[in-house]
């Protein structure tokens, strides 16, 4: 038995407007297990990336309440770590000075954690690029930077909103293959905002489609692949890749 | 330009059309150029990097010309060095030097051109030179005023006053920008009065400066603020608007507060804004103390004009005008030179 690292109770959230009110999501449970891999899609504005900005403590729920290993979440902890849609690296600041930004913030920058952002950088390629500045970089390379940076602060739970969606198809095949590999092999727990079912199938191991607004969770589904050493580009060439997308794309009812 | 010829045997073809038109064939050559090289230091690393290799184009069509000509810069130091160079580049890179070195004469040509023919037309008094002054008569006006002692005052007086207030107003003007971003209530409150402050002619203010300031320089340089303070912050406040609302998240993700997403997002990228304003109040500031001379001033350019302008003494106002036009070009090319300094980072 796993343990369980992440728990939500009864998430509802209403937007409040001059227009009214929205609600955003209704009794949302949920419970994440250690390095898990969990991929979320669901119909566009289903509040998606409200859940995930309700987990990291940026947004507080209207009601009910998250718990990571056990500890009610009141603000933004050290425990998550939280991916953007784009990779938001700072063009005045070096690789190096965008990887130190989260200690930065936190007012943490030991000898300790540098070392540990330089051996980062070493594991994934881009300690020589250190000092050159994001727009000498490649977009996958940029990406790598950005989660490189989110893994300084070590954090146990990655929250990836949307992150490759800027990206363009090829770089984000292959993109994805790669941060899929950094964070297997780094052991976190990552939770996954998508509308790109493909996308979560290929990474998740557990897929939870939410409904139209207000987002209630409609099912869950295991993913399971049988391949030796998965990753998100050889995923997609098993049959059950089908399957899977079959499913979870009915359930979407998306009509135009 | 002779080493490009040498290299003509060895012709190194290149798939790209070259043409004299265009630009983004540089800028697309040094890119991959530069990540070749680098990514082959890197090698060594498993997850290195079929990425890269993919958008490379992306990045590479997204480039500015500002950037290619920097490119275009290091290539030609690259190149003098390996000599090694196709034919159609070495015609390329002649086509654009040719370009500018005409865009350069025909800029000094006609500069030549419209002096000589003013000094000609005066001279034979096609036009009253008591009216339109001359050349000639503005250069000897430059030697009297030299001999007199007066001319570096006249004109140091009046850079002074305009350094002063285009800082002043740059800092001022950010520093309520940043008040308002940080309070919406204090910036909704003040939005009407920013609009009526912004619509208002300046020059009006004049009087009510000298009567309350004093008929002195501190009362120029509250007309030069005046001018250009509420632009500022309008400017500034936009430019803080404008960036990307989830680069603050990012900051806040963290568990960053607002002074820090102040100080560590929008300060900072905010700084090709400011360095912009900057550029904007350099002019502002020279209309606001020529304005502010012209009301009350003993001394400074605007000074000179005025009184010039009273005593008919066309040669000076001339000269003045002249005097200015030299100081704010070269004003704005300081603030250039700075903004090259500081923000060479900034293109995306």
């Amino acid at each position: 038995m796993k343990k369980c690292i992440l728990e939500l109770h009864n998430i509802g959230m209403k937007y409040q407007s001059l227009n009214g009110e929205i609600p955003a999501l209704e009794n949302i449970n949920m419970c994440v297990d250690e390095g898990e891999f969990v991929s979320i899609v669901g119909p566009s504005g289903c509040g998606k990336s409200t859940l995930l900005s309700i987990i990291s403590g940026l947004l507080t729920p209207t009601s009910g309440s998250v718990y990571i290993e056990g500890e009610l979440v009141k603000g933004p902890s050290k425990k998550i770590g939280y991916m953007l849609q784009k990779d938001h690296l700072f063009e005045w600041r070096t690789i190096m000075q965008n990887v130190l930004l989260g200690l930065e913030i936190q007012r943490r920058v030991t000898p300790e954690a540098k070392e540990y952002a330089v051996h980062l950088l070493k594991t994934y390629g881009l300690y020589d690029f250190r000092d050159k500045y994001p727009s000498q970089l490649s977009g996958g390379m940029r990406q790598r930077a950005a989660l490189i940076r989110t893994l300084v602060t070590n954090p146990q739970i990655l929250l990836l909103d949307e992150a490759f969606s800027a990206l363009d198809y090829q770089t984000r095949l292959a993109v994805t293959d790669d941060i899929y590999a950094i964070i297997k092999k780094e052991n976190k727990t990552a939770i996954m905002v998508t509308h790109d079912i493909a996308e979560s199938i290929s990474m998740a191991d557990r897929v939870i489609v939410l409904t139209r607004r207000p987002g209630t969770i409609k099912s869950c589904h295991i993913i399971k692949m049988n391949l030796k050493n998965r990753t998100p580009l050889s995923s997609r060439e098993v049959p059950e890749f089908q399957t899977y997308f079959r499913q979870i794309w009915k359930e979407l009812e998306i009509h135009v | 330009m002779f080493r490009f010829h040498k290299s003509r045997n060895n012709v190194n073809y290149n798939d790209n059309n070259i043409s004299c038109d265009d630009s983004n064939n540089i800028s697309y050559n040094g890119i991959n150029d530069n990540l070749k090289a680098n990514s082959s230091k890197a090698g060594n690393s498993k997850l290195n990097d079929t990425s890269a290799h993919n958008s490379k184009n992306g990045n590479s069509k997204a480039d500015n010309s500002e950037k290619s000509k920097l490119k275009l810069k290091s290539l030609k130091a690259e190149n003098s060095k390996t000599e090694e160079i196709s034919k159609e580049r070495a015609e390329f890179l002649n086509c654009i030097r040719r370009k500018t070195i005409m865009i350069k004469f025909t800029q000094i040509f006609l500069l030549l051109m419209s002096f000589s023919l003013w000094e000609i037309l005066a001279t034979y008094k096609i036009i009253d030179p008591f009216i339109t002054s001359q050349p000639s008569r503005i250069i000897n006006t430059i030697v009297t005023l030299y001999k007199e002692g007066v001319l570096f005052r006249h004109i140091f007086v009046t850079c002074v006053e305009t350094i002063i207030g285009f800082t002043l107003g740059t800092l001022l003007g950010t520093l309520i920008a940043i008040i308002l971003w940080w309070s919406e209530f204090i910036s909704k409150v003040s939005e009407p009065y920013l609009v009526v402050l912004n619509s208002l002619p300046k020059i009006a203010l004049g009087p009510v400066f000298i009567v309350w300031i004093g008929a002195g320089p501190a009362a120029i340089i509250a007309m030069t603020l005046a001018i250009s303070l509420i632009v500022t912050i309008l400017e500034v406040l936009n430019g803080f608007m404008a960036i990307d609302k989830d680069k603050a998240k990012l900051v806040q993700a963290f568990g960053g507060t607002k002074l820090q997403v102040m100080t560590k997002v929008i300060l900072p990228a905010s700084l090709p804004t400011i360095i912009n304003a900057l550029k904007v109040n350099v002019g502002l500031s020279w209309v606001g103390v020529i304005v502010g001379e012209f009301l009350v001033s003993k001394a400074g350019l605007g000074y000179l004009i005025v009184y010039g302008g009273q005593v008919f003494k066309l040669d000076l106002v001339m000269t003045s005008v002249m005097i200015l036009s030299v100081a704010a070009a070269l004003m704005y090319q300081g603030v250039v030179y700075l903004e090259k300094l500081l923000i060479k980072r900034y293109e995306v």
